[in-house]
C-alpha cells in the first residue's frame, strides 16, 4: 500500500455522528505525546510509544495541538479520521478533522515496527504482533457480520445507535471461530487500513490479541451522511 | 382504524407484572393483571370487565397486526399505549401504539377485596414513601442516573414527520434535567428515588396515578417493591403530543 497521506479539513470541523467507539483507556488508541501521534503498546515488562510514520501527519498533529491541546483520534477504516472534543460540555461530541490514505505505519524509538495495511501474518487465529487497543471497536455477529454500538449527544440526552457496518459473510465467520475457538460472535475491532483483530482469552485473565480477517473499506457504505 | 406510534417513552422489557393484558376470559375480553398473590402469580381480571379499555385496546392491536389481546400500559399522563410485535428489520422487539386516553380508575378483586393500582395499603390508607407497594405493579420504567441527580428513559428514536416513523437501528436516552433544562428540578425528583434506592441509581417505575415505586433488594428477603411519592409533574417530562382521538 502507499504511503500514508493525510488531508485536514478545514475549519470549522463538521460534526461527526457516526461510528466512534474506540477502545476506552487512557493509554488506549491513537493520541498524542510530547507533540506526536501514535499509539501505546507493549506486554507485561512495559509499554512503548509507537509513533506514526510519515510526513503528511505532520501537519494534522499541528493542528489537533493548536485547537485542543492533543487528546486522541480515531482513523477509521473508510479514511475519516475523527476528533473526540474534549470539553465538559462537549462529551461525547466529535468532529471531522481529516481524512487519510495509504499505510498506517507505526514505529518506536528502537526501530522497530508495525504497518497496519500488511499485518506480519494474515492467517485467521494467527498472533498479531501488534498494538492491540486501535481501531474501531465492533461486534462480529455469528453470521459474519459487524455491528458497532455509539453514542452521540442530543438536545435532550444522546442518541444512540446500532448499524451493521458489512452484512453476513461465511467466510468472516469461519475467520472468526478460527481466531476464537469455540466462539461464534464477540469484540473485535476494525483497525485503520481494514486488517480486524480480536482479543481471545487463552486462560483466566490471560488474553491473547489475535489476527482475524480484512474488511475491503470498498465494502463499508457511504458514511457521508453521518456528516453533520 | 389507523393507529399512530407514540411518541412518548415505549416501556420496552419490562417485567410481566409491570403490564396489563386484555384476555378473553368467561366469554368476553377483560383487562387483567398478572399479579404475585405471594404464593404465586394469578391473572386477576379488572372490576367490571374493562370493556372500553379493552375495546381501545383490540382496536389498535386487531388494525395493525390483524389479532386482538395482549399487552398494553397506561402511564402518567394515562395514555394507553398499546406494544405490537414489529417487523424483525427494524431489531425492535415491539413497537409502541397510541389507543386513547384513560378516565377510569383499574380495581382488581383478591380474596373477596379490591385492589388498587393507587398508593394505598389493603385498609385503603394512603401509603407513605418507604412503605411496601402492596397493589398490582403495571407502571412505565425509567432510570434513576448513577449519582441520583437526573432521571431518565431510553426509547425508540422516531422521525419528527407527522405520522412518526421509527428511525432504524437508533435509541434515545432522554435525560429529565434537560428536558426541564432545570437541574435542580430534576435533582428534587431524583431524590424522592434515591431515598429509597441509594445514590448507586436504578430501575424505577411510575403508574396511572404518578405513584412512583421501585424494587429494592432486601438482605434476606429477596426483592420487594417500596413506594417512593408521587411524581410532581411540574418537575417531570412533560406530556408527549398525542393524536387527538
Amino acid at each position: 500500500m502507499s504511503e500514508l497521506i493525510v488531508q485536514v479539513a478545514s475549519k470549522p470541523f463538521k460534526r461527526w455522528l457516526g461510528p466512534y467507539s474506540p477502545a476506552r483507556g487512557i493509554r488506549h488508541g491513537l493520541r498524542f505525546h510530547k507533540g506526536e501521534l501514535g499509539v501505546w503498546s507493549g506486554d507485561a515488562t512495559g509499554s512503548q510509544f509507537w509513533s506514526v510514520r510519515g510526513t503528511s501527519v505532520k501537519r494534522l498533529s499541528k493542528v489537533v495541538i493548536q485547537t485542543w491541546g492533543g487528546g486522541r483520534l480515531l482513523f477509521l477504516p473508510n479514511g475519516y479520521i475523527v476528533k473526540p472534543l474534549p470539553g465538559d460540555d462537549e462529551r461525547g461530541k466529535r468532529v471531522l478533522v481529516g481524512t487519510f490514505t495509504g499505510a498506517l505505519v507505526v514505529e518506536n524509538d528502537d526501530g522497530d515496527e508495525f504497518d497496519f495495511s500488511d499485518p506480519p501474518d494474515q492467517r485467521p487465529g494467527a498472533r498479531w504482533d501488534g498494538p492491540t487497543t486501535l481501531g474501531l471497536e465492533c461486534v462480529m455477529e455469528s453470521d459474519g457480520s459487524v455491528r458497532c454500538h455509539w453514542y452521540h449527544p442530543d438536545e435532550y440526552g444522546r442518541a444512540g445507535v446500532s448499524a451493521v457496518l458489512v452484512g453476513p459473510s461465511a467466510p468472516r465467520a469461519r475467520s472468526f471461530r478460527a481466531a476464537r475457538p469455540g466462539e461464534s460472535s464477540g469484540r473485535v475491532h476494525i483497525t485503520p487500513n481494514g486488517h480486524v483483530m480480536t482479543n481471545f482469552q487463552i486462560r483466566p485473565k490471560v488474553w491473547e490479541a489475535r489476527y482475524v480477517c480484512y474488511i475491503d473499506p470498498s465494502e463499508l457504505d457511504d458514511w457521508s451522511h453521518w456528516i453533520e | 382504524m389507523s393507529a399512530e406510534l407514540y411518541r412518548g417513552p415505549w416501556p420496552n422489557n419490562v417485567s410481566k407484572l409491570a403490564k396489563y393484558a386484555v384476555r378473553f376470559t368467561d366469554g368476553e375480553w377483560k383487562v387483567t393483571v398478572l399479579y404475585d398473590a405471594g404464593d404465586g402469580l394469578r391473572y386477576l381480571a379488572v372490576d367490571g370487565g374493562g370493556a372500553a379499555v379493552a375495546k381501545q385496546v383490540n382496536a389498535v392491536k386487531s388494525a395493525v397486526r390483524d389479532q386482538p389481546g395482549g399487552a398494553f400500559y397506561v402511564n402518567e399522563y394515562r395514555h394507553i399505549i398499546v406494544p405490537v410485535a414489529a417487523d424483525p428489520a427494524t431489531a425492535l422487539q415491539a413497537v409502541y401504539y397510541f389507543a386513547g386516553r384513560f378516565n377510569g380508575d383499574f380495581q382488581f378483586e383478591f380474596e373477596r377485596s379490591l385492589l388498587s393500582t393507587r398508593p394505598v395499603d389493603r385498609d385503603g390508607r394512603a401509603l407513605k414513601p418507604g412503605d411496601t407497594w402492596i397493589g398490582p405493579r403495571p407502571g412505565i420504567p425509567y432510570v434513576l442516573a448513577a449519582g441520583a441527580k437526573d432521571v431518565y428513559f431510553e426509547t425508540a428514536a422516531l422521525t419528527d414527520t407527522d405520522p412518526p416513523q421509527v428511525r432504524a437501528n437508533m435509541t434515545r436516552r432522554v435525560m429529565l434535567s434537560k428536558v426541564l433544562r432545570d437541574a435542580s428540578a430534576a435533582a428534587e425528583t431524583a431524590r424522592k428515588i434515591s431515598a429509597i434506592r441509594s445514590h448507586a441509581g436504578g430501575r424505577f417505575y411510575v403508574n396511572e396515578h404518578g405513584a412512583i415505586f421501585s424494587p429494592v433488594t432486601e438482605a434476606g428477603a429477596g426483592i420487594s417493591y417500596i413506594y417512593c411519592g408521587q411524581l410532581e409533574m411540574e418537575k417531570w417530562f412533560p406530556e408527549p403530543e398525542v393524536a387527538q382521538s
